[in-house]
């Protein structure tokens, strides 16, 4: 039998006169729902533009990785509206001709880089979804993380902040004390566990259901991971590809975002979801030389979603691992 | 991989020692310890990068391999991302290249990609990096590598950040560099927090710049290397080109359309000792004729036609074909029995019937029903009707494939399908060279001039931005220009010599094109052969109408297939070189004019009014002069009373000052002498001597003499019914009117607009993005200055 480790007093006397104002309290497992992901979008943009670059241009001693991973959104969106600029700026300044054949491809060029955003984004659920609805593995829970920082001084009392991460974002660390329940409120500690070895066929009331399903449940999101990861590159490619069909030169003939003039704004509207979809089957047509481009690319973001979809799923249960535990003999943990 | 010692310990236990002493082991602990940290601090310099690199593509495979088992740890999964993102550029590249036609935009996409992640990965190095280095002594990016291999940012994580790999004494160095006092407390801590502090201020204006550096950078670095990549791609395409031409007949074959070739087989297999229907004929001259110019495949058709034994048809008319008249004349007249078998077999005389005879017979049939049906229109519905009398007599036709007549065919498709290979060789060659393409080595050759414009006639910014709006303002600077640099020796062989070195290196390349039959392995050499050997093989099998449209008859090979294919380069050079040489011949013309020295066109007794509009006019049309002003014999406005005071034109730093040009004008038709004088002051005169000694060291000296000669004799005595006596000897000219459209060349205005406009473009293009480039550049670097800044620690004194 293995001797409980000791419990530790875990209640740090850290005082904060922030506490009361912070949504959190403690690391708190939040709900993946369309709200929770907006707000923390916008929660870690506005910081990502404000109150991190301040620490960071300062070399605040509180600065810390994820901060510095969290300003990375700047040069995405920076780079996108910079790499439009670069297509289209100088358009108005060249001759006639040159502006119009400069202009056709710098918007096609504006819109690529639209796209690629807007399907590295989307596409991302291509993947998870399905992981989750197959497996019951959401591997992309969002919780808050409440963080201690150094004072600045004895009287520094605004110590504390929140971080929004993913339960799954280390796969070598998950955040597995999130998901336990409380004993002490009645609760089943593994509820969340027992659950997802029941969908994944391991049968239910089992022991240790925690323990069995933890290496799954890594798997999954480790392949997931890779899934994601991949597809959503190669459908921001194929974003691209979409943006560079010819049909869109109709749309930017008639496009306009002055939604007061009704009959333009409506009429624009049409004009776009008809290049849209007229876009969508010249990519898939092709012509000339790139007859088959379209298909491949189309067909290998697809492949990779499908694929790395299948491949995430677990197929069969692991061999029944061996006891390494000989539970005549007395062990000592410490 | 590593020993698991617990593991290790444990299988090594007495399996029957179960009187263990726990307490003795507890006290005595030492047995498992952790591993010595492997953890060591990376050498990022240029001799170890081929190692590293290799390593981290090693790396990136490994982590890819172990996510896809769902192996793979943080930093693995970190670079599952890297991998990604590169596939999905190189995905874009990819698709893009597909839909780009040049072997340069194609590779400008690659360019694209390559500049893109380049310039994401050397912004951070070049301008942080660096100047942190420079400025402060550390190495804000520098790396480690951690106890299991993994390659990290030394700096990356500010909360965790690795000092036990650091050396000491080298920390204390660089706290020296950072003019750190040395009697501080805590000396090594106090480095440390400022080499965090400065790293962490740099990651910041790294994640804040990197978004306009890297777009700005990446077009910045595609905008450098489009030219170099143009000149080495122009080469080897030059080079792909030349080996084409010279192994032509053993790279013919690769060029032979199989597919085609196999499906004519298969047709004739399916057709062979079967009639010869319409379809099969449509069919095999579909796959023969493929590729072959209209004019051209109608002649083939008709010896291929004549091969199939179809130029005398004859028809079989049978109890088949009778059936189905008797079936079709039922349907068309709605009645029941109009005509029987025997009625309509007293009508033929015969079963062979020729095309002529069909239609009398269909006549015939036709009135037998009109009798019978008292229908008027019954004719019209026999003879147009889908199901027709005419077309029913004419199914069955008394000639079968024959497979001599398939072995004649073959033979003639083998060499066709050798010939077309064969002359798309030919074709490739020299759309590689001279088309009128991007990209082409006589495209490129061109814009080597043209582009070197700005630089050689010394044009400012403001007059390229004032140029490239109108061709019309393009045109006054340029002639500004001239008269400046014509009036000035040394500028004026400065000027000239530029161009002249370029317009050299543009006929080096393009002067094989046009070498002569004679010269082995030249254009017109190999274009002979093919023509010639096929030629004579139709000739040998009596194919007169197809070797007239290959190669002409008697001698007569205008217009013929082979007389295109080699017109084409010859018209193409015409056109490039024309342009060029109006240009030097336009400087020429204005050096004359400057220094009033070879214009025997405006002689002692010519009136100085006519001299100003002779010289005026010479000068416009030089520069601007388009076809039609040369071909309608200029329409020039001027005074039809004219003062006849003698005496020369008046220059005055190259500008012509003139002293007549004001009041009425009005054009002069009747004048035959002034289109006379002003083309004799353009193309006739002797060049100016410096052009002359400029002129003679150079190879196109004999093609620029020549050019002025025959422009005289093309254009000055080309017919216009309206001046039909402003002719320069006398003579009509013989040149057709595309002739002395490509002996017009391009005029010096339009040459010079186009240029300017380009330059602007790029100018305007490079000016915004490169002073965003540089501003940011020195905004970075200058920050660097501000970074870092901490208060040296004090002692505190207790006292």
């Amino acid at each position: 039998m293995i001797l409980p480790v000791s419990k530790f007093n875990s209640n740090i006397n850290f005082t904060s006169d922030k506490a009361n104002k912070l949504p959190y309290d403690k690391d708190t497992l939040l709900k993946n729902n369309f709200s929770t992901r907006a707000r923390i979008g916008l929660d870690k943009l506005t910081n990502a533009i404000t109150i991190y670059p301040s620490k960071g241009f300062k070399g605040d001693k509180n600065a810390n990785f994820y901060e510095f991973l969290t300003m990375g959104n700047v040069p995405y969106l920076i780079g996108s509206l910079m790499m439009m600029s670069v297509f289209n700026s100088k358009n108005k300044v060249f001759a006639p001709f040159a502006a119009s054949k400069a202009g056709a491809l710098g918007r096609k060029m504006a819109l690529g880089v639209l796209f690629y955003g807007l399907m590295k984004g989307i596409s991302k659920s291509f993947v998870t979804n399905p992981v989750k609805w197959l497996t019951g593995v959401d591997t992309e829970v969002p919780y808050a993380k409440v963080i201690y920082e150094l004072p600045d001084d004895i009287y520094d009392t605004d110590i504390m902040s929140i971080e929004y991460h993913k339960a799954f974002e280390s796969k070598d660390f998950p955040r597995w004390d999130l998901f336990y329940k409380s004993e002490a409120k009645g609760e089943n500690r593994n509820e969340y566990f027992d659950k997802i070895a029941k969908r994944l066929g391991y049968g239910e009331n089992l022991k240790d259901s925690d323990q069995e399903m933890k290496p799954v449940i890594k798997q999954i999101a480790v392949k997931t991971d890779l899934a994601k990861t991949i597809s959503s590159y190669l459908w921001a490619a194929t974003g691209v590809c979409l943006a560079f069909q010819k049909p869109w030169d109709d749309y930017f003939k008639s496009a306009t975002l002055k939604f007061w003039k009704t009959d333009k704004f409506a009429h624009s509207l049409k004009v776009l979801v008809r290049s849209a979809k007229d876009s969508a089957k010249s990519l898939w047509n092709g012509s000339g030389s790139s007859k088959y481009a379209g298909k491949i690319m189309v067909g290998a973001a697809a492949a990779s979603t499908v694929l790395g979809i299948i491949n995430a799923i677990p197929h069969k249960k692991p061999a029944g691992t061996k006891n390494v535990i000989d539970d005549k003999r007395k062990y000592v943990v410490s | 991989m590593r020993t698991n010692l617990i593991q290790s310990y444990m299988n090594n236990q007495p399996v029957n020692d179960r009187n263990l002493d726990i307490e003795y082991v507890l006290s005595n602990r030492t047995f498992i310890k952790p591993l010595p940290p492997k953890g060591h601090l990376v050498n990022n310099g240029l001799l170890n990068m081929p190692v590293n690199s290799a390593k981290r593509l090693a790396y990136d495979a490994k982590s890819v391999k172990n996510a896809v088992q769902g192996k793979a740890n943080d930093h693995e999964l970190g670079k599952v991302n890297d991998v990604g993102m590169k596939a999905g550029g190189l995905a874009i590249a990819l698709y893009l290249m597909t839909r780009k036609q040049t072997p340069l935009t194609k590779a400008m996409e690659f360019i694209g990609l390559g500049s893109f992640f380049g310039a994401m990965a050397l912004w951070p190095k070049v301008a942080l990096q660096l100047p942190a280095k420079l400025i402060h002594g550390v190495n804000i990016r520098k790396k480690y590598e951690d106890s299991y291999g993994r390659e990290k940012l030394f700096f990356q994580d500010p909360q965790y950040i690795p000092w036990d790999l650091v050396n000491e004494k080298k920390l204390h160095k660089i706290g020296d560099r950072l003019n750190i006092p040395t009697d501080i407390p805590n000396r090594k801590e106090f480095i440390q927090e400022k080499m965090k502090k400065i790293a962490v201020q740099n990651n910041t204006m790294w994640m804040m710049t990197a978004g306009f550096a890297t777009p700005v950078f990446s077009a910045l670095i595609c905008n450098a290397l489009e030219k170099p990549l143009n000149n080495y791609l122009g080469k080897q395409s030059d080079k792909k080109a030349n080996r084409l031409l010279s192994s032509i007949n053993d790279r013919y074959e690769d060029f032979i359309d199989k597919k085609g070739l196999e499906n004519f087989k298969a047709l004739l297999n399916s057709n062979k000792n079967k009639e010869i229907t319409p379809e099969f004929v449509k069919q095999a001259e579909e796959i023969l004729l493929k590729d072959i110019n209209p004019l051209t495949a109608k002649s083939f058709s008709i010896n291929i036609r004549e091969m199939l034994g179809l130029s005398d048809k004859k028809y079989i008319v049978d109890d088949f074909v009778i059936d189905n008249i008797i079936k079709s004349v039922e349907d068309i007249s709605e009645h029941k029995v109009v005509l029987n078998k025997d009625t309509l077999k007293a009508l033929l005389k015969s079963n062979e019937f020729s095309e002529e005879e069909i239609r009398k017979l269909a006549h015939q049939i036709g009135k037998e029903v009109k009798q019978h049906t008292n229908d008027d229109k019954v004719m019209y519905k026999l003879v147009n009707s889908e199901n027709s009398v005419i077309n029913i007599l004419k199914s069955k036709q008394n000639t079968v494939l024959s497979e001599n007549t398939i072995s004649k065919l073959m033979r003639f498709s083998n060499k066709l399908f050798d010939f077309k290979a064969k002359n798309a060789i030919l074709d490739k060659y020299i759309y590689l060279k001279s088309a009128a393409a991007p990209e082409t080595v006589a495209a490129n050759a061109w814009n080597e001039v043209t582009s070197a414009f700005p630089k050689i006639f010394n044009i400012s910014e403001d007059e390229i931005k004032a140029a490239r709006h109108d061709s019309k303002i393009a045109s006054k600077i340029l002639r500004d220009k001239l008269g400046t640099v014509t009036s000035n020796e040394i500028d004026y062989e400065r000027v000239f010599k530029s161009l002249l070195t370029k317009i050299v290196k543009l006929e080096d390349q393009i002067k094989n094109l046009d070498l002569p039959a004679d010269i082995e392995g030249s254009y017109e050499m190999n274009v002979n052969k093919v023509f010639g050997e096929f030629g004579e093989f139709l000739q040998s099998n009596g194919m007169d109408e197809s070797v007239e449209a290959l190669v002409g008859k008697n001698g007569q090979a205008e217009g013929s297939l082979k007389n295109i294919q080699l017109s084409y380069v010859k018209d193409r050079l015409l056109g490039i070189r024309s342009s060029m040489y109006r240009m030097l011949n336009t400087m020429d013309l204005f050096r004359r004019i400057s220094k009033q020295e070879n214009i025997l066109a405006l002689h002692e007794k010519m009136p100085k009014e006519i001299k100003e509009e002779v010289a005026k006019l010479a000068r416009d049309m030089s520069i601007e002069g388009s076809t039609a002003d040369f071909m309608t014999k200029f329409y020039a406005l001027r005074n039809p009373n004219p003062n006849m005071e003698l005496g020369n034109i008046r220059v005055e730093a190259g500008r012509v000052i003139y002293e007549y040009l004001n009041g009425k004008k009005v054009d002069l038709p009747n004048d035959k002498t002034f289109f006379k004088e002003v083309m004799k002051l353009m193309f006739e005169n002797d060049i100016h001597p410096d052009t002359k000694k400029l002129l003679s060291k150079s190879q196109i000296e004999e093609g620029f003499k020549n050019y002025r000669k025959d422009f005289l004799n093309e254009i000055g005595d080309s017919y216009y019914f309206v001046k039909q006596y402003h002719l320069i000897s006398g003579n009509r000219s013989k040149a057709t009117s595309y002739t002395k459209f490509l002996r017009m060349g391009m005029s010096p205005e339009k040459m010079f607009h186009k240029s300017m406009q380009e330059a602007f473009n790029q100018k305007s293009w490079l000016k915004t993005f490169g002073s965003i480039g540089a501003g940011l550049f020195a905004l970075t670097v200058l920050t660097q200055f501000f970074f870092g800044k901490m208060k040296n620690p004090e002692r505190i004194n207790h006292d």
